[in-house]
């Protein structure tokens, strides 16, 4: 891992070494520039030295050669040639002592004379012998035009320059005419580059040597002796550094050169310096480089790789609750402080998670329904059932069940289509199923609502018991309208009995529609006590009987005023096969009452429900009238009305009394019959 | 002295004729019958009763407790609702108008 630490060193060295670069590169072209340029001056100006000395050496021959030509023995000598002047003056010691090689007599004719020569190497005296051949050929050098004419120069034969002065010669007085001419010099041989070595202390070497070519210089003539140049042309290997000083010969055309070298002490010495500066430089940089970062080492790195160490931990442990030091009030600073200010957000969220995981988990567990993570293929990755574990803490590992398996063939194609719909829409999708459990039939609704991108929740409900309550109650209600239209018919027939009654005027016609008209009322007004009830089961008798003895009193025109009728039934109901045979009877003895018992047409009567031991109830139904006849028994009569009481009581399996006592008491003992309700 | 005029709204054409029978027996004269509320709605003003009648179970879209609300908006003729044990407990906790007289 590239750290911090690693990369801010990386950073300080290349930095470093960079400056160090731009720096010794920047110093390395000022300084050896300047050094170099030294250089070259010292070697163009040992150029101008070679040169001058050279000039010097032409001026002090063309000096010697007028000592010798502006002379009346050399005078008279060119003209007699005679022994004596040789003799006397052509000695070899005072060519050593002016450091001459040769020395040419020519006549006016321009015949060679006299020829002395110092006889030294085989090489001089080619050289030598080139020039009197190259004077054979070409007489320019023996042509003045007047007495104080003077031609020196070089001349370049057999590879060796020839400094040489030609002067006409004169009387010593100058005047002439001139009688011919006189060359001398010597050759530039290696003796010669000695002596100049020493009397310069340069390196030389002669180059670039032309001998000297005829067809050349045909059109040159003598250009004077200040022809020479000075090349300061320099060419420098690592050692040396050589300039040249360039003669030409005495026509003007190239004649040699002189390469001085000299060993770049200078240039060295520049390097050195360089060298020096760097090693310095390099020193300091490495202690710069050291100390920076040692000090962000210790007052940056070290507390953020301590802050990071610290950070790592909690991520690795997970507890956000911990937090990190900082100290300072810097950057790092206020990173720790913000990495605090975010860790407590964490820990908030954290808690906030758990707290809403226990809740939802809670949720979930609470729900009866199960629940199954479905995906689009229809594999079920995780479910809960309606007792099991959560689906919320279900494991991680792949179940290999898919909705085949749990569902049968034509279900489980059905809920993948929903499932499918579910996906593509985004919206809950709903489906209903019956499916045998445990050898039961049972009915389920599937609420299927995307929970991911191919995944699904489906919540199953068990809808069974939902379902069959809502089949009991759609059959309430259907019972509810039979009860009522039972009702309205038995009210239609009592309407129809009344009607009918009045087409008559006889009383005891009239009177038999009127019971005829009562028992269906009573029979109307149970069925509609049965519809108005809770379970439509069970009528609660106190308040049938109390409409049912309203009704009567009416009927027979009597007011409540005047007839009490006293209902003593607490929270008994019965259900319709017992409730109509009792309102019946009842219907049968107040109606009896009401015509017969009270001749003042003031009167009470109490009908009483009571409960006894063993599922018996007794029922009273007693008046305070003229009482029931004595000489008439009620179980055998003709009235009808009687006949029916006592037959109801057998339908109901009853015993009835008959007391009179203050009036008239029927007294009906009966169990309240097991009538199974009917499968509807 | 003129007759006290009744209107009967009931759907049942035979427990209707049975009351007009025997309100004209009492001496009433029972002018027009509806069988429905709208019916009654539209026939009240030309009979103008003194009394109306009124079953609460009635055939058409409103029930009679309905009916005689509309009844009371256009005039004031008291309505007698027919009993009903259930409906009378629904509709006297409903604060109904105090012309309704729910016997």
């Amino acid at each position: 891992m590239a750290t911090l630490h690693n990369k801010i060193l990386g950073i300080i060295g290349a930095t470093l070494i960079g400056m160090i670069f731009i720096i010794y590169l920047s110093s390395h072209f000022i300084i050896m520039d300047s050094f170099d340029k030294l250089e070259e001056k010292e070697a163009r100006e040992n150029a101008i030295r070679l040169e001058n000395i050279m000039s010097s050496e032409i001026q002090s021959l063309e000096n010697k050669a007028a000592d010798w030509s502006v002379w009346d023995e050399t005078y008279e000598f060119v003209q007699s040639n005679d022994t004596q002047y040789v003799d006397k003056y052509l000695m070899d010691e005072t060519f050593f002592n002016q450091r001459l090689d040769f020395m040419l007599f020519y006549n006016a004719n321009g015949k060679l004379v006299f020829k002395k020569e110092l006889l030294t190497t085989e090489a001089n005296n080619q050289s030598i012998k080139g020039l009197e051949e190259h004077l054979k050929q070409r007489s320019d050098l023996l042509e003045h035009e007047d007495n104080s004419s003077r031609k020196t120069g070089f001349l370049v034969f057999a590879g060796q320059p020839i400094l040489v002065s030609s002067q006409p010669i004169v009387k010593s007085d100058k005047s002439g005419p001139i009688k011919g001419t006189i060359l001398m010099g010597r050759v530039i041989d290696d003796d010669e580059f000695t002596r100049l070595h020493e009397i310069t202390y340069l390196e030389l070497d002669v180059k670039n040597i032309s001998n000297y070519n005829e067809n050349n210089a045909s059109n040159a003539v003598y250009a004077g002796n200040n022809e020479e140049k000075i090349i300061t042309h320099i060419l420098n290997d690592d050692i040396h550094i050589y300039s040249y000083a360039q003669f030409n010969n005495i026509y003007g055309a190239d004649a040699f050169s002189l390469e001085i070298s000299m060993l770049r002490n200078i240039h060295q010495r520049g390097v050195n310096t360089i060298n020096y500066f760097l090693a310095i430089l390099l020193l300091i940089g490495i202690v710069f480089g050291v100390t920076i970062a040692a000090v962000l080492e210790k007052s940056h790195i070290s507390r953020l790789k301590r802050l990071e160490n610290e950070i790592r931990n909690i991520g690795d442990k997970g507890d956000f609750s911990r937090r990190v030091n900082y100290e300072g009030n810097d950057e790092i600073a206020s990173l720790g402080e913000s990495i605090n200010n975010m860790l407590e957000s964490l820990e908030k969220s954290q808690d906030l998670i758990i707290k809403r995981d226990i809740t939802i988990n809670a949720i979930l567990q609470a729900l009866p329904d199960m629940m199954f993570q479905i995906k689009k293929d229809g594999t079920i990755r995780n479910y809960k059932l309606s007792t099991d574990n959560c689906i919320y803490e279900s494991p991680e590992a792949e179940l290999s069940i898919c909705l085949d398996d749990v569902l049968p063939a034509h279900i489980a194609k059905k809920e993948l289509e929903i499932i499918e719909q579910a996906l593509r829409t985004n919206q809950m999708q709903t489906m209903q199923y019956t499916m045998p459990v445990k050898g039961e039939m049972r009915d389920f609704e599937v609420r299927v609502v995307a929970s991911g991108k191919d995944e699904v929740m489906a919540v199953v409900k068990d809808i069974t018991e939902i379902k069959q309550i809502d089949e009991m109650r759609r059959k309430d209600i259907l019972l509810k309208e039979i009860h009522h239209r039972v009702k309205n018919n038995l009210q239609i027939i009592s309407s129809l009995l009344r009607l009918q009654s009045r087409k008559f005027t006889d009383k005891d016609t009239i009177e038999a529609f009127r019971k005829s008209q009562n028992r269906a009322k009573s029979m109307a007004i149970a069925h509609e006590k049965l519809y108005q009830s809770q379970d439509l089961e069970n009528i609660e008798l106190e308040a049938y009987i109390k409409t049912l003895t309203k009704y009567l009193l009416n009927n027979y025109g009597y007011k409540q005023e005047d007839i009490k009728i006293d209902i003593k039934i607490k929270n008994v109901t019965q259900g319709i096969d017992m409730a109509i045979p009792l309102g019946l009877i009842i219907t049968e003895i107040v109606s009896n009452t009401l015509k017969h018992a009270f001749k003042s047409n003031k009167g009470q009567i109490q009908i009483e429900l009571l409960p006894e031991n063993d599922g018996f109830y007794l029922l009273v139904i007693r008046d305070n009238g003229i009482g029931f006849p004595e000489d008439i028994d009620f179980t055998n009569t003709d009235s009808l009305g009687m006949r029916l009481v006592v037959s109801l009581v057998e339908q109901i399996e009853g015993k009835i009394e008959l007391w009179r006592d203050n009036g008239t008491e029927f007294r009906i003992t009966f169990k309240e019959l097991s009538y199974n309700r009917r499968d509807y | 002295m003129t007759k006290e005029r009744i209107m009967i709204v009931e759907d049942e054409k035979i427990v209707a004729l049975d009351i007009k029978d025997s309100l004209e027996h009492f001496g009433y004269s029972v002018p027009c019958m509806a069988s429905s509320g709208e019916e009654a709605i539209r026939s009240v003003n030309e009979c103008k009763p003194d009394l109306i009648l009124m079953d609460i179970v009635l055939k058409g879209k409103i029930d009679g407790i309905d009916a005689a609300r509309a009844i009371h908006k256009n005039c004031d003729i008291p309505v007698s609702i027919s009993p009903h044990t259930q409906m009378k407990k629904h509709y006297k906790e409903q604060n109904s108008p105090n012309r309704l007289d729910i016997s």
